[in-house]
């Protein structure tokens, strides 16, 4: 069977009852050792008002690790970061540092330096002197303050600038400067607030570098907040996804893409077609989706039978064909918007009330679909990811 | 743009009112004082007016009194109002509203009215001293000396040094603060380190606008300084008017207007030039 | 630690405490004093009395005074208006030679010592023959107040987007109909605050009046001065809370049209 033409209603139905599946974690680091958990965080939470922020979340971070906190705007992942920073109290919880509580301890004695948003470089104070400001509040000697400056000046490729003022830099170089202000005092736990969001994307692109060196060199442990997801995944080994307050996922990019945790997870990820049903047997030893009522799509062999869950299927993975293939299974669609993108196209599509959207890529035989063309969508059956129960 | 004149026809009255009806009338005064006035050698150039004035001792004490009563004025106000300033920064927009009020408000009444309070407070038969004789105690001269205007004049010109702090405090960002006790600073180290640095502009602005004030104003230490303390505002209005000697009182003037301006012009100019030295260098 | 770097509140508190009664008592006693029945400075210990407020109202001198003030500081406002608006807005919308002359002019009547400008007006009026108190009175006020028009006005003006004229130009009025229809009502705040502004420093002002004003033509805070310098009695205070009142008024006004602080922040 491989055309469903027929579909009596949307598949795409919300709420389906799934049990919880712990997120996936896949040893990203070979074993995990928890003796060497750096950074614990325990069932935080805060509310500002009446309005709750952070949802008894908990983290574990390894000595070394950079580990990125990703999510939306208001998810909680800024919060979090000047919590552990000490610039906001928790409201319950606990946070260990290198085995000692430091949610108590006032911020400048914690040892968890933070590289702010918009730099918080003290204009009246030259490059050197910004950078050597915490070494001077552990009242170092003079001329061992001036060495480990000019050394921290001279990774960040800026020891020309020593005696330059902040507003004279340009943004790329006062980013390099907060970065070295904090990397400088060799702190216990790097925090970084979206350092990169206020600079082009060419530059991102090169200041990311810039911290993986910085962190492979030093290897201080480092906690970074985003909210773009390729930086996120470009940089750490491990990353968590917030969503409102909780962690959805928290593993290693290559496992958050391939099997995400819910269907925020999947969504933030860009993985946009979510189809939930009930899996049956089919012919033979196939297992098939039933959707409403019908019976869909050829589904993977490692799902149990009874079970209602929900799938997603990549939108780079499905093709657009003008003919139905022999593939697993294979939909025919109105193309409702075509958009190019230069590599790519992206379709949004309509199956018949089913809304698909497909990423194709463009080659030089491959014409462009417009608004009111039909075609087929096909993919194998083995492209689709289930999807852990969603948290809300 | 519609215009190519329109911005001189506006700019016309203002030009001609404030320059026929003011700004030449003080050049007058200025030249007039630079001219002999009679005698053989009328209408010749002369500095007899300035040189007399510096040879005698009197004179010099004026002016330096009208300067020290305007700096500890200057001084006083500062160390008042920085702290303020300071706990603005923490308040609830509401209590800053309340407290920005009730400061900056006096200054949109009177001068007369302000300092005639403290006239009837400080006076011989005022309001402490009443107080003080009832009690049995010896009256205080609060008044008719330097104290009673440096009191006068601070409160007078207070609101200006806090009007320039409070803008300059405020505009310092928290994420500075924050950053700078995340390195390690405490309190105090952020007090001194960036917070004082940074609200030079405030400072500098409002002890220039409070001494410059506090110099040229009449009517305050008119009030209460009496013959104990006089300054330059009220020894000008003395020649002027009971004297009628405009030639002298206008020398005065200029007097005063060019060292009250060399001051703020010079500590202006050396406190920006402080900038840059390396702090631990 | 909540999102900032906090110093101690308590000692903060207690500090503004006391700097905010510095600055207030003074005046609550000028209250206090103006109530009292007896006939020196007290403290109205055994009842208030309003007597000294009925002194005030039979004294013609003084109300004569305070007519000729509120008339005046009326007169020097609106001509710091006219004036001082028609330089700001040369001075926001056009870029000409004579910009910064014209700029300088505009403010130097706050540079100048008041006690100087007086004296120079006083000379030269005399040496004029054109003594009239009145007049050179008025021209003196209009001149002091009209910086504070045209800051105020030149702040409210560059928020005012020149686009907007353009679209109503380009939809066909004419460049003088357009500024009025569509800038200067925009202007409002600007001009309130500094007509009120003009006012308040017109009806207060000593430092240039008492070298101008004489017998002919007398204003309130001239007269209260004199007064006060050779006697001291309640009425004084009485004289004083009555100008408060005027201050008061004209406080609230600016407060309600454009915020006490915001507006002196536009120095």
């Amino acid at each position: 069977m491989n055309v469903a033409s027929d579909v009596e209603k949307p598949c795409f139905t919300q709420g389906a009852v799934v049990p919880d599946q712990p997120p996936f974690s896949s040893g990203a680091l070979g074993t995990r050792d928890p003796a060497s958990d750096f950074l614990q965080i325990s069932h935080l939470s805060k509310s500002f008002g009446a309005v709750p922020v952070i949802d008894n979340l908990s983290l574990t971070v390894q000595k070394g690790e950079f580990v990125s906190l990703l999510g939306p705007s208001g998810c909680g992942k800024t919060t979090t970061l000047r919590i552990i920073a000490g610039f906001v109290a928790p409201g319950s919880g606990e946070i260990l540092l290198d085995g000692e509580r430091i949610d108590q301890v006032p911020s400048h004695r914690r040892g968890a330096v933070m590289v702010f948003q918009n730099y918080a470089l003290f204009p009246h104070m030259t490059v050197a002197e910004n950078v050597g400001f915490g070494l001077r509040m552990q009242k170092l000697p003079k001329a061992e303050i001036q060495s480990r400056v000019d050394d921290v000046l001279r990774q960040v490729q800026l020891e020309t600038f020593t005696s330059r003022y902040p507003r004279e830099l340009s943004g790329g170089q006062q980013q390099r400067v907060a970065l070295a202000r904090a990397v400088v005092l060799k702190p216990k736990l790097l925090l970084l607030d979206e350092p990169l969001s206020n600079l082009d994307a060419k530059l991102r692109k090169e200041l990311r570098t810039e911290f993986l060196k910085i962190h492979q060199l030093a290897g201080t442990t480092t906690v970074f907040v985003t909210h773009d997801l390729e930086e996120a995944f470009a940089v750490s080994d491990r990353v968590a996804v917030m969503n409102r307050g909780r962690i959805e996922q928290y593993d290693t990019p290559v496992s958050i893409f391939n099997r995400p945790a819910s269907a925020f997870v999947a969504e933030f990820i860009g993985h946009s077609n979510v189809i939930a049903g009930l899996v049956e047997k089919g012919d033979g030893d196939d297992l098939v989706l039933r959707c409403g009522g019908a019976v869909l799509f050829r589904v993977r062999p490692d799902l149990t039978p009874g079970q209602s869950v929900r799938l997603a299927i990549p939108a780079h993975l499905i093709a657009i064909v003008p003919e139905p293939t022999q593939s697993d299974n294979c939909v025919s669609v109105l193309v409702e918007a075509s958009s190019y993108l230069g590599s790519t196209v992206h379709y949004a599509l309509n199956a018949s009330g089913l809304r698909l959207h497909a990423e194709v890529p463009v080659g030089p035989n491959s014409g462009l679909l417009q608004r009111g063309d039909h075609a087929y969508a096909c993919w194998r059956a083995s492209d689709f990811i289930p999807l852990g129960a969603d948290h809300a | 743009m519609s215009n190519r004149l329109t911005p001189y026809l506006l700019s016309a009255p203002t030009l001609l009112f404030i320059g026929g009806l003011f700004l030449l009338p003080v050049g007058l005064l200025v030249a007039g004082s630079f001219v002999t006035p009679d005698g053989p050698e009328a209408g010749r150039f002369t500095i007899a007016l300035y040189r007399d004035f510096f040879s005698d001792p009197y004179n010099l004490r004026l002016v330096g009194r009208t300067v020290i009563l305007s700096l500890i004025t200057t001084a006083l106000s500062l160390v008042l109002a920085f702290p303020v300033a300071l706990h603005m920064r923490q308040m609830s927009p509401r209590a800053r509203s309340v407290v920005a009020l009730l400061i900056l408000s006096p200054l949109l009444t009177s001068v007369v009215v302000r300092t005639l309070a403290w006239v009837i407070l400080l006076g011989p038969r005022g309001v402490i001293n009443n107080a003080l004789i009832v009690l049995g105690l010896h009256p205080l001269a609060l008044i008719y000396n330097d104290f009673g205007v440096v009191i006068g004049l601070t409160h007078v010109f207070f609101g200006y040094m806090a009007l320039s702090l409070m803008t300059s405090l405020s505009r310092i960002d928290d994420n500075l603060l924050l950053a700078a006790s995340n390195l390690g600073a405490s309190r105090w180290v952020i007090l001194r380190e960036i917070i004082i640095p940074l609200s030079r502009p405030g400072i500098l602005a409002g002890s220039t606008l409070v001494f410059t004030m506090s110099a040229s104003t009449y009517a305050t230490p008119a009030l209460l300084g009496g013959t104990g303390s006089k300054v330059m505002a009220t020894e000008i209005y003395d020649l002027a008017i009971n004297y009628m000697d405009w030639r002298q009182a206008g020398s005065l003037a200029l007097i005063l207007f060019v060292t009250v301006s060399a001051i703020a012009f010079g500590a202006t100019y050396l406190a920006e030039r402080g900038r840059g030295k390396v702090i631990f260098g | 630690m909540n999102g900032t770097v906090t110093f101690s509140r308590f000692w903060l508190s207690l500090w503004t405490s006391m700097v905010v009664a510095f600055v207030t008592t003074p005046l609550l006693f000028v209250v206090l004093v103006s109530l009292t029945p007896l006939n020196h400075i007290s403290l109205p210990a055994d009842g208030i009395s309003l007597r000294w407020y009925a002194r005030l109202a039979e004294n013609g001198q003084l109300l004569v005074a305070a007519r000729n003030s509120l008339l005046l500081a009326f007169g020097a406002a609106a001509t710091a208006l006219l004036v001082g608006t028609a330089a700001a807005v040369a001075s926001v919308r056009w870029r000409f030679t004579l910009l910064q002359p014209l700029r300088l002019f505009a403010m130097s009547p706050l540079l100048v010592p008041m006690v100087m400008s007086g004296l120079a007006i006083l000379v030269f009026s005399s040496a004029t023959g054109w003594q009239n108190q009145i007049l050179r009175t008025y021209l003196a006020h209009a001149a002091l107040t009209l910086p504070y028009v045209f800051r105020t006005v030149t702040a409210s003006l560059s928020g005012v987007d020149t686009n907007q004229e353009l679209a109503a130009r380009n939809l066909g009025a004419s460049p003088l109909k357009s500024f009025f229809l569509i800038t200067l009502p925009q202007l409002g705040p600007g001009l309130a605050a500094g007509g009120l502004f003009a006012f308040i420093v017109s009806f207060d002002n000593v430092g240039m009046s008492i070298f101008l004003t004489g017998a002919q033509f007398k204003t309130l805070p001239v007269e209260l001065f004199a007064y006060a310098s050779y006697s001291s009695d309640p009425m004084v205070a009485a004289a004083s809370v009555a100008m408060l009142a005027v201050s008061i008024l004209a406080i609230g006004a600016v407060e309600r049209f454009a915020g006490l602080e915001r507006l002196m922040r536009t120095s």
